[in-house]
């Protein structure tokens, strides 16, 4: 018998980091395995004057662009929305934008309110001190007082809205429709050891600057000095079980590519929606011949991403191009359900600053936007600094038919079988970015601008993984329990995007670690019985 | 992982040539075309993946390898915008990528020639006034 453990953790990003940190207290012997590395920000690629080019190549979202040694491939020919994740001690934070909305009451709610998905095994109350927990530790900056939202605890000043941030809220009062500072976890001020935000413009590809929150600088700080120990480089095959149906540990290959054996009481699953299905799909057994966890036949069904459309706008006002961050404000005003409207549920719109110059140049081009010839130098200038708008992140419905699936012939580098995606988008999200296109137009061209072009669905978006090992009561029609224990595997936790029932119309992250605490909240307040 | 061979001349003569129609330098507006030795240069070291829509584009626009430099720049512009196509926005957005980069291109645009770390970028507060009308708006987030 190999080295145990307590608990292993595996995926050292968003949930991962903040189940950690909280489980530390436990004195427990955790270890986290995590198939990248530590991110390197000396290394961003905002710290090299080929900074737009970098974010293209090596710090693309993409997986299968980026090719990194801690990447795995995946199959994503057949949805029209591509996979974006970072796989590395921060997970997606290390890329995400930083917009730190949270779920409103109504969207745990959503078969009764609005008799479409399911309704969540818990409520918003029952988050809201977990929610509150995490601000705490991620640093939040914002505004207190929006009235889309309950109330919110203290914040650090909000993000500037800069002259472009400026011009779509005047669009938005123009309108008489909702706006408001977003929720971001991009600090203002300094904030437990990290320093403000110096308008790099660079959030999506990693922050040099150590201002945005990403847990690789948050959470894992504390949980190594409270002893959790991080593997990088260390990527799991399979959790193994014993013939009474419980996780002895798991298989991976360490960082020499070497494969070991760790035994534990206790597994945690933290690889986002895509990569915890995989791993439940590639520990078949002769007791879960259809993969672990999966007597409900859910495990990869019900992938939700956020359909996104981006809305721009040219002005014929100097804006403020590729500075500072893009989260200065949100809006709202379409999120709860107006059946009027042509669809159900509904959508945040989340301004987006503007680009940097070669950016402005691409965009232009396919856009087209930008000549050849001796009309170039002019068109150019009519979009460098001149252009903003925003994107419309739309609620994305619980579909059987949209799932991850192990791939029959592509692997990783391991030989570990890769993730196939299924996904078409319903007839509802098209409604709902239709109408989103129209609205944000509608508001660009009240706030001046002379050209409205949009693209939707945004084929870059697969940013937030969703749905794919539910969380509910009921063993039949879920894969995890009310606090996210497997049904099938009583040692067995999700803490990822995996167990969300519905998507709402906001970014995940700060759901997904509120979900990680309260999991880990209630593993430790059931440790004499956790696996009764 | 080798590093993929240097374009050869007859390669380089028609990417300058593409470049140079492409991007034309401009005294109106204080900048060099992308056919710049310096931008060039730097084009051409990236142009790996580009290379197979190089010479696909090449050889439907001029008479065989190296040959569209002898095209007048009007006409190579012309046969350029006839032909569209992925090979076109391929080399197009090669060009764009660094030549956007090129120190001389960002002073004229009034950007400063340098990586946004660690100096960063000022950044206008805004009007907060501009948020009155939606604070004085009752919540109407829908409770459950």
């Amino acid at each position: 018998m190999g080295e145990s453990v307590d608990v292993v953790i595996i995926g050292a990003g968003a949930s991962g980091a903040a189940a950690a940190w909280s489980l530390s207290d436990t004195r427990m012997h955790i270890v986290c395995l995590e198939q990248g590395d530590w991110p390197d920000p000396s290394r961003y690629p905002s710290t090299g004057r080929d900074w737009e080019l970098r974010a293209m190549s090596e710090f693309s979202f993409n997986p299968n662009v980026r090719r990194n040694p801690g990447d795995y491939p995946i199959n994503e020919d057949n949805s029209p929305i591509k996979i974006a994740n970072f796989n590395g001690v921060g997970g997606g934070t290390v890329l995400y934008a930083g917009h730190f909305p949270r779920f409103h009451p109504s969207d745990f709610r959503v078969r009764s309110l609005d008799g479409v998905g399911e309704d969540w095994p818990i409520d918003y109350a029952t988050l809201e001190p977990f929610y509150d927990q995490n601000d705490r530790i991620m640093g939040v900056s914002g505004l207190r007082g929006d009235p889309a939202n309950p109330p919110r605890p203290e914040r650090m000043r909000p993000i500037p809205l800069g002259r472009a941030g400026e011009a779509v809220a005047r669009g938005f009062n123009a309108m008489g429709w909702h706006w408001w500072p977003s929720d971001s976890t991009v600090a203002t001020e300094s904030h437990e050891g990290r320093a403000p935000c110096i308008n790099l413009g660079h959030c999506l590809h990693g922050c040099a600057q150590g201002a945005k929150a990403s847990t690789d600088i948050t959470y894992w700080p504390l949980a190594r000095r409270a002893g959790v120990e991080v593997r990088t480089r260390c990527r799991v095959r399979e959790i193994t079980t014993n013939d009474e149906g419980m996780a002895t540990g798991v298989v991976y290959f360490d960082a020499e590519g070497v494969e070991r054996f760790l035994g534990a009481e206790v597994v945690i699953l933290a690889c986002n929606g895509i990569g915890t299905p995989r791993l439940l799909l590639n520990s078949r057994s002769k007791r879960f011949p259809e993969g672990l966890a999966n007597s409900s036949g859910l495990v990869g069904r019900n992938l939700m991403f956020h359909p996104y459309a981006y809305i721009g706008g040219v002005f014929e006002t100097p804006l403020d191009g590729g500075r500072g961050p893009s989260n200065a404000l949100w809006s709202q005003e379409f999120y709860e359900t107006d059946l009027s409207r042509g669809h159900v549920r509904g959508f945040t719109y989340e301004f987006s600053r503007g680009q940097g110059p070669v950016m402005t140049a691409l965009s232009g081009m396919n856009r087209g936007q930008l000549p050849i010839g001796a009309g170039h130098h002019e068109a150019y200038r009519r979009l460098h600094q001149r252009t903003t708008g925003m994107v419309a992140i739309c609620e994305d419905l619980p579909e059987l038919h949209n799932r991850v699936t192990l791939d029959p012939d592509l692997k990783d580098a391991h030989g570990i079988p890769a993730p196939r995606i299924d996904y078409t988008l319903s007839d509802n999200s098209r409604r709902m970015l239709d109408f989103a296109v129209a609205r944000a137009a509608e508001v660009l061209k009240a706030a001046g601008a002379v050209e409205v072009y949009s693209e939707s669905p945004l084929a870059i978006g697969g940013w937030h993984l969703m749905g794919t090992a539910r969380m509910g009561r009921d063993p039949a029609t879920s894969v995890v329990n009310e606090w996210g224990r497997s049904h099938d595997v009583k040692n067995l936790f999700i803490i990822d995007g995996s167990v969300f029932v519905t998507s709402a119309g906001v970014n995940p992250t700060s759901t997904i670690q509120a979900l990680a605490l309260y999991v880990a909240d209630a593993i430790k307040s059931r440790l004499a019985n956790l696996f009764d | 992982m080798d590093a993929p061979p240097p374009l050869d001349p007859a390669e380089l003569a028609d990417l300058e040539a593409l470049a140079g129609a492409m991007i034309p330098a401009s005294e109106a507006h204080g900048v060099p075309g992308a056919d710049d030795p310096e931008i060039l240069a730097v084009i051409a070291a990236h142009a790996a993946g580009a290379r197979e829509a190089l010479a696909r584009l090449a050889a439907g626009l001029g008479d065989g390898p190296g040959t569209l430099g002898a095209l007048d720049r009007a006409e190579l512009e012309a046969r350029l915008v006839r032909s569209g196509g992925p090979e076109a926005g391929a080399v197009y957005a090669l060009v764009l990528m660094h030549y956007y980069r090129d120190d001389r291109v960002m002073a004229a645009l009034g950007l400063e020639p340098r990586p946004p770390f660690p100096a960063g970028h000022p950044l206008e507060d805004g009007d907060a006034a501009l948020l009155d009308p939606v604070r004085a708006r009752a919540p109407f987030w829908r409770p459950a």
